[in-house]
């Protein structure tokens, strides 16, 4: 009984490093993209004015996704919410966003944009979106 | 009456005819000091930049998705390899547009392109090579492709020798003076092969997740970076494909080693994939090798000059630290670009790093997230100026004139 718990112990303690070399050594592994800001970097791309249709029903999967954080949550309303620029009470919570993260981050980045949007995308931060989407 | 309009029929009539009349031909021949070749990760293509001038010749259309970009040993050929993001791995090769007769260049163009079972073999942007031939280590099927052609063209048959290698798996090869040694990242182990033969000579085991390698000349050792530490691999007389030491790595650190640059005299640099915050040191002419650590401002790419004079870091806050190349004390830093927003995470998909190469203390860096490409005055320690391609380039491939076969 004793050499079983001590082989279910030994074999526990080898996944388990296992685990934690795998992680430090397979630089080249496929990573956990970020899936649900690159969806709304895409709409924010081509966005005109307001969302279409098609990107609300996006954003609402976004917002329903039990997988998205809170954070992408509410960037997902502002976006919904847009009219020529996003309203007073979502700036507000955007700012809380980016008060909150890193100023490099991905979701700063994006919160900064939303925040900032005006009728159209602006050449430097489309080109920020852009490159959003292509690192993934 | 009539005769006027016979005239004029008989005059439109020959301007027809003879619309596809001579031309005058122009050379499109033109003197460089410098080519780039850049990949850019947006299509797929390979962008050619020449320098002193900093102009783009033209953009050569491969296959989307590049991961490797290299030179064949003579710098004849480009090899253009695509990641893992696609079902079909396809390797392009590319003319370097180098005219020997002249000196100068011509527009570079693919010369074919060949199916390859999940390509790799390239180390510091040099094809790996069996017998002075172009190999391509094919890591889905487990062989090395060797092209046995010395000039590759569009017509010839592409003749090929093929080794078996043990396992598929991520390889870090290097021909030795008779063996063929392929250290394997998931098995653990390096694979000897005889040159000759094709034939294993054995196997040195005890290297768990493999990744990385380098060499060291003088000795004639190969390094291979394990977990924990880095196995030493002789070439040469009795030491021939036997481990000769280990090194660990310093406490506390993890791992430290995923790829080598090269330093001053023997020095070399190592430092693991990723966003990092330090590098590791070790001089190949003290035995016994030690390793000690140089910490760095959050770095996403690094590199070495070819005389290994510089260490060049360039930080996530796009600043180039350039450090002395043999004891890593910082000599000064540049401003280059914007911050690199966000994670920067390369998988096997396709490169989307920045790449930095150099030439005569100048330096070339690809500001992936900019589009454009960076000239720096290492001397002078300033940015010279900005070529604008575009897209997002990554890997480089620098070829100077001086160093193409004349």
């Amino acid at each position: 009984m004793n050499i079983k718990i001590k082989n279910l112990l030994l074999g526990t303690m080898m996944v388990l490093i296992g685990t934690f070399f795998q992680s430090n050594v397979l630089a080249h592994a496929d990573h956990d993209k970020d899936a649900i800001i690159i969806k709304m970097a895409d709409i924010m791309i081509s966005l005109e004015h307001f969302p279409t249709s098609g990107d609300q029903k996006t954003l609402q999967s976004v917002m329903d996704s039990n997988s998205s954080t809170e954070q992408e949550k509410i960037i997902a309303n502002a976006i919904m919410n847009i009219q020529h620029q996003a309203t007073a009470e979502d700036q507000q919570k955007l700012q809380k966003i980016i008060d909150g993260t890193a100023p490099t981050s991905t979701v700063s980045t994006l919160a900064s944009i939303v925040q900032g949007f005006s009728h159209g995308i602006s050449k430097t931060d489309k080109r920020k979106l852009l490159t959003i989407k292509f690192k993934g | 009456m009539l005769r006027a309009i016979t005239i004029i029929s008989l005059f439109f009539h020959i301007s027809m005819v003879f619309g596809h009349g001579a031309v005058q031909r122009a050379s499109e021949l033109k003197d460089s000091e410098i080519r780039l070749f850049v990949a850019d990760n947006m299509d797929g293509s390979v962008i050619v930049v020449d320098f002193p001038d900093g102009k783009v010749i033209n953009r050569v259309s491969t296959s989307p998705s590049i991961m490797i970009l290299a030179a064949n040993k003579d710098n004849n050929y480009i090899y253009a390899m695509r990641g893992r993001d696609t079902d079909q791995d396809l390797t392009s090769i590319i003319s370097t547009g180098f005219d020997p007769e002249t000196g100068k260049f011509r527009k570079p163009h693919v010369i074919r392109t060949i199916e390859t079972d999940t390509p790799g073999g390239p180390r510091d942007d040099k094809m790996a090579t069996v017998g002075g031939y172009d190999a391509i280590l094919t890591e889905g099927d487990a062989e090395i492709v060797v092209l046995m052609s010395d000039v590759i063209d569009g017509y010839s048959e592409l003749k090929t020798k093929r080794y078996k290698i043990a396992a598929p798996d991520h390889y870090h090869y290097l021909e030795g003076e008779t063996y063929l040694y392929i250290g394997h990242l998931f098995k653990g182990f390096v694979q000897v092969l005889d040159r000759a033969s094709g034939e294993e000579v054995g196997r040195i085991k005890g290297c768990p997740m493999l990744h990385g390698m380098t060499e060291d000349e003088e000795s004639g050792r190969l390094f291979f970076s394990c977990a924990r530490d880095v196995m030493v691999v002789g070439t040469l007389g009795e030491e021939k494909a036997k481990q000769i030491s280990r090194i660990p790595y310093p406490e506390n650190t993890g791992r430290g080693c995923a790829a080598f640059l090269k330093g001053e005299g023997r020095v070399q640099w190592c430092y693991t994939e990723g966003i990092i915050p330090r590098l590791y040191r070790v001089d190949l002419s003290q035995e016994p090798y030690q390793f000690t650590t140089l910490s760095v401002e959050s770095s996403i790419q690094q590199s070495s000059t070819h005389d290994g004079k510089y260490l060049m870091v360039l930080s996530k806050q796009g600043v180039l630290y350039l450090y002395n190349g043999r004891d890593g004390d910082l000599i000064k830093t540049i401003k280059v670009s914007e911050p690199f927003l966000g994670d920067w995470f390369e998988d096997v998909g396709k490169a989307i790093l920045p790449d930095i190469e150099s030439h005569n203390g100048i330096a070339y860096i690809t500001l992936t997230h900019e589009g454009r490409i960076a000239e720096i005055d290492l001397e002078q320690g300033e940015v010279k100026r900005y070529v604008d391609l575009g897209g997002f380039p990554t890997r480089i491939v620098l070829l100077a004139k001086e160093t193409l076969a004349q």
